[in-house]
């Protein structure tokens, strides 16, 4: 846990990225007041009501959690960690996902685990400062990746924290929501329905061939194909950049 | 011959799906001429999938390590096993020479308190530990000793810095070297 003194000024997050779906609580914590009313502008918004570009914003989040539905819940789940001061979850949750794509970015290299481990203690150093920020937390984690590698490949050191005053990036895309890049959806987007739909199970859900195939109701050699289509989306996701 | 890049991908992308942790770097391994290529679709998919919620084991690691804590000493605590309990499992699992114990035990204690680098831990002992401590050892190898941020008055100057530590282990053209050495000197590749 941090020191008390720093937690009146942590995590003050953008309010408006915290809404939810409606009908639906998050944790299985319905009778929480506390986590019903971090949901609520999103409610407000489906419903019709509020207006101006606060609402617009809530409304913009209200997609995200129809269209993007599990992005939606991991970030739900890192707000409360955040609210609740909870960083040892926050930074197991993104561990493996910090390890991996050093260890793929550094090609297998050995020094990935020691990025990997500036990488979090950056995360950390953030944290404790009481830095805020109006993009979900999980893009902060990619960007601060991305940085420390930059950093380690053009011979800087990676184990200082980062300056002051940085700030994520820009992540909205032309609509105000969060670039693709961030969203496994976004990046099968152009492929046909059922395609998709074994996609998302697949690589959102874990589910074995099998399991897709009676899920689907479609048979597992089908699901083969799906997977093969998927992965040529894929390929030519990376050719574009 | 390397594996299909695609099917590897797609294990390796179920699998963290599932909330597991797969090793990227033995995916890469395999994927001989394909490594490029297979490394790309894992940066991106991690980028862009969300993160599955963590186990406890996990989250316990984690706990420790900010603690400043050796989290495989935690997760020992916490399974209530003493240091001597995983020593006997290690020899039992690994078949090695039961007069070795204290050998054996030293090196275990380096490796708990984290002054053993990890990396150069023959896989087989991480194996069985994990089946000792009924645990996924990834998420505790994860948790590297924080950098000691010690206060100036704490801090080991001049001769305090010679101090040899206790035990004495066998560097690499050591003759007396064995394969305990090389089980926790040489990731077993000795």
């Amino acid at each position: 846990m941090l020191p008390p003194e720093l937690g009146g000024k942590l995590f003050q997050r953008d309010q408006s990225l915290d809404g939810g779906r409606t009908g639906e609580p998050f944790f299985g914590q319905d009778d929480d007041a506390e986590v019903l009313e971090l949901f609520q502008p999103v409610h407000q918004a489906k419903n019709g009501r509020g207006a101006g570009p606060e609402a617009d914003s809530v409304r913009a989040m209200a997609e995200v959690a129809d269209s993007h539905p599990m992005a939606y819940e991991s970030d739900a789940e890192d707000t409360q960690f955040l609210r609740d001061q909870d960083i040892a979850s926050l930074l197991a949750k993104y561990e493996p996902v910090i390890t991996g794509r050093c260890v793929a970015k550094l090609r297998g290299s050995l020094d990935a685990e020691d990025v990997a481990q500036n990488v979090i203690l950056r995360l950390l150093g953030e944290l404790q400062r009481g830095k805020t920020y109006r993009v979900p937390y999980r893009v902060v984690v990619h960007q601060v990746i991305g940085w420390t590698i930059k950093d380690h490949f053009e011979g800087r050191p990676t184990d200082l924290p980062l300056p002051d005053d940085w700030e994520p990036a820009d992540v909205e895309d032309e609509a105000g929501g969060i670039v693709s890049r961030y969203y496994l959806e976004d990046l099968i987007a152009g492929l046909p329905d059922q395609t998709r739909s074994v996609m998302k199970l697949r690589y959102l859900r874990g589910l074995e061939h099998e399991q897709i195939a009676e899920e689907l109701g479609i048979t597992r050699n089908n699901v083969d194909q799906r997977l093969h289509q998927g992965h040529k989306a894929l390929r030519e996701t990376l050719a574009h950049g | 011959m390397a594996d299909d890049v695609y099917g590897l991908f797609d294990d390796y992308a179920a699998r963290f799906a599932r909330g597991e942790r797969p090793d990227a770097r033995a995916y890469l391994a395999r994927a001989g001429d394909g490594a490029e290529e297979l490394a790309a679709l894992i940066d991106r998919y991690l980028e862009a999938a969300p993160a599955p919620a963590p186990g406890e084991d996990a989250r316990a690691a984690a706990a420790s390590w900010l603690e400043g804590e050796p989290p495989l000493l935690a997760l020992r605590t916490r399974r209530g096993l003493r240091v001597d309990a995983v020593v006997d499992a290690l020899i039992g699992t690994l078949g090695l020479d039961v007069g070795k114990r204290t050998k054996v035990k030293r090196y275990y204690q380096r490796l708990e308190t984290g002054l053993l680098e990890p990396r150069r831990v023959d896989q087989r002992v991480f194996d069985a530990l994990a089946e000792t401590l009924r645990a996924s050892l990834a998420d505790v190898r994860a948790w590297r000793p924080r950098p000691i941020e010690a206060e100036p008055a704490y801090r080991l100057e001049g001769d305090a810095m010679m101090i040899p530590s206790a035990p004495v282990f066998a560097d690499a053209d050591d003759p007396e070297r064995d394969e305990i050495d090389v089980l926790f000197l040489d990731g077993g590749n000795g």
